[in-house]
């Protein structure tokens, strides 16, 4: 439950936390983009540089945005044992020639290209989830939800609850630390009465877990009862002419930082796609080590 | 001695910004027998001491190379110390313990307890029963009936009856009349009192309601910013006026008016510490003169 890094901002004054959260949502979106296409492990390297440069102005202990990884490394460590095991490359003389070994064993191999081709994979997920990690650490969730709201108002001509969906997530966003509290207090509850949460096999466990689960939902729809006649008896009546008591707007900074990531983003396609044919792109590639096919056979 | 507890500190969110001292040094002694209070602000650190006592949190024995924490000869300062023992043996009533019901009948919430302890049917059915018409519910009535259809103060009484059908021996209260009317605060606190005379002799009580701790306690706890402000008996404590409003509390409303009608010139006994000690001062002045 410790490990839940999700919507717990971290709280100190710096120009990361202080930006617009819809520019740093647009930023993420672009920065994942990126990410998505870059192609060498040189352009993966420029890529975390970038990042963190904005950790450490962030002013979040860059051990605290690591630890955002905990919850996926098995997904990674993973992805990478099967993207390496089931690559074979340009086939194994091609291989052998470029990397000068093959390790082969039943439908699986090891072979220079699978390595790489893990590799990239690996830095791929570890970029992707430190990128929002860090927005995670630095913007409050109610921020983060303004800002998908803002960015999904144009769905508001096709008669999309946008203000219905935004409130929705604000809610539960708010709501997800009250819960794991409440959570923890009832398991205390419980454990206190001679319970026990972790002893004997996966049925024992979640069949443990009832007299906890029930008092959560019991008291989560009482919750959800209350709240909707609080803002009921202040008028709330789904959105229709509320104002804001925090207009967002865009400084200067926000636009900048905005425009740098789009850059990066182009540089980025410019270095793979190569679309006129310049010859300095080929630089930030020096590590793509292609198998040439048929080299081999010669020799 | 029931409780033990020698400079023991604890820090919440250690290493991070949060990071908080929430207990500091802190030494008790609890006696068979006392009806023990703790008092203090909210977020002095009274919650934190006495989840310390059930093991719920545990001592950080990192930041505790002297300390000593026992509970009933059970040393919690141990690498391994004795959970399941420890718990048959120190019952721990939540704030608002209604909200931790769950079963389907009162008779399965109640007996979620004993039935943890590896107890039989009957032994369960019999503690169930003894448990319920202790905290003054009507069995036959209520058992087969779902605690979520009760009143309010019934799901409270249900819910300690859970805890007294473990049979502990030592009876932690966390603001047990938190959130009840007047009437009903009265009757749970004498329910405590006659629990504590007959089946469970060492009580620990959290609370910053002063009139129930005035009442209940013979011995008081003072805790501020996770310190001992010291240890006293009621009638001692509450002349100490100076050191309970200098850390934001209010005296038990008795000793209050006594307080203000002995500054008017009335020749009452300030440290009143209950409503008839007040009333028979009063009659005294008044009637007893002239009797």
């Amino acid at each position: 439950m410790k490990d839940v890094v999700f919507g717990q901002i971290y709280p100190v004054d710096s120009p990361v936390h202080r930006a617009d959260p819809r520019a740093k949502l647009l930023i993420m979106i672009i920065y994942i983009v990126t990410v998505v296409f870059v192609p060498s492990f040189m352009l993966y390297g420029i890529i975390a540089l970038t990042l963190l440069a904005v950790i450490l102005m962030s002013r979040v202990p860059p051990l605290k945005v690591l630890s955002g990884l905990k919850a996926i490394i098995v997904l990674a460590i993973v992805t990478f044992i099967f993207t390496v095991l089931l690559n074979d490359g340009a086939g194994k003389e091609a291989e052998l020639a470029t990397f000068g070994f093959f390790v082969e064993f039943g439908p699986f191999c090891i072979c220079g290209s699978g390595l790489l081709a893990g590799g990239r994979i690996m830095c791929r997920i570890v970029l992707l989830i430190l990128g929002p990690t860090l927005i995670t650490l630095t913007t409050t969730p109610v921020d983060m939800a303004d800002a998908v709201e803002w960015l999904l108002a144009p769905l508001k001509l096709f008669r999309v609850p946008v203000h219905a969906f935004g409130m929705i997530m604000s809610i539960a966003l708010r709501m997800i630390p009250t819960l794991f509290e409440e959570a923890g207090r009832m398991m205390n509850a419980q454990k206190a009465r001679g319970a026990c949460f972790d002893h004997g096999n996966i049925f024992k466990r979640a069949g443990a877990l009832i007299p906890v689960l029930i008092p959560l939902f019991v008291s989560a729809f009482k919750r959800a009862g209350d709240l909707a006649d609080a803002m009921e008896s202040r008028c709330y009546n789904g959105g229709k002419g509320k104002t804001r008591m925090k207009v967002l707007r865009f400084s200067v900074w926000d636009v900048l930082a905005m425009l740098f990531f789009a850059a990066l983003l182009f540089f980025v396609l410019v270095c793979t796609y190569n679309w006129w044919g310049w010859g300095w792109t080929d630089i930030f590639k020096l590590d793509m080590i292609e198998p040439v096919v048929g080299r081999s056979v010669l020799g | 001695m029931q409780i033990e507890i020698r400079s023991l500190s604890y820090i919440y969110n250690p290493k991070t910004p949060f990071g908080k001292l929430a207990l500091d040094d802190i030494s008790l002694d609890v006696e068979e027998g006392d009806f023990f209070g703790i008092i203090g602000h909210t977020g002095s650190g009274k919650s934190t001491l006495v989840s310390h006592i059930n093991a719920l949190t545990r001592v950080q024995l990192k930041y505790n190379k002297n300390a000593v924490l026992k509970v009933c000869g059970i040393d919690l300062c141990a690498k391994k110390p004795d959970v399941k023992t420890l718990r048959e043996k120190v019952g721990m009533v939540f704030q608002y313990p209604e909200y931790q019901l769950f079963a389907d009948t009162v008779r399965q919430d109640v007996g979620f307890g004993p039935k943890n302890l590896g107890l039989g049917e009957a032994e369960t059915e019999e503690r169930v029963r003894a448990a319920v018409a202790r905290v003054g519910l009507d069995y036959d009535e209520i058992a087969e009936r779902s605690p979520f259809e009760l009143s309010g103060g019934q799901k409270r009484r249900v819910a300690i009856a859970g805890v007294i059908a473990m049979r502990p021996e030592v009876l932690i209260l966390d603001e047990p009349t938190a959130g009840l009317d007047p009437e009903g605060k009265k009757e749970l606190l004498a329910l405590f009192k006659r629990l504590q005379r007959e089946a469970c002799p060492t009580v620990v009580m959290v609370s910053h309601n002063m009139d129930e701790v005035a009442e209940c306690c013979n011995k008081v706890a003072v805790m501020n910013e996770g310190k001992i402000a010291g240890v006293f008996s009621p009638r001692e404590l509450f002349t100490r006026r100076e050191l309970i409003k200098g850390m934001g509390m209010e005296m038990p409303s008795v000793t209050e008016l006594a307080y203000y009608l002995a500054e008017g010139g009335v020749p009452v006994d300030p440290s009143c510490l209950t409503e008839s000690e007040l009333v028979d001062g009063l009659l005294n002045i008044y009637s007893g003169g002239d009797k």
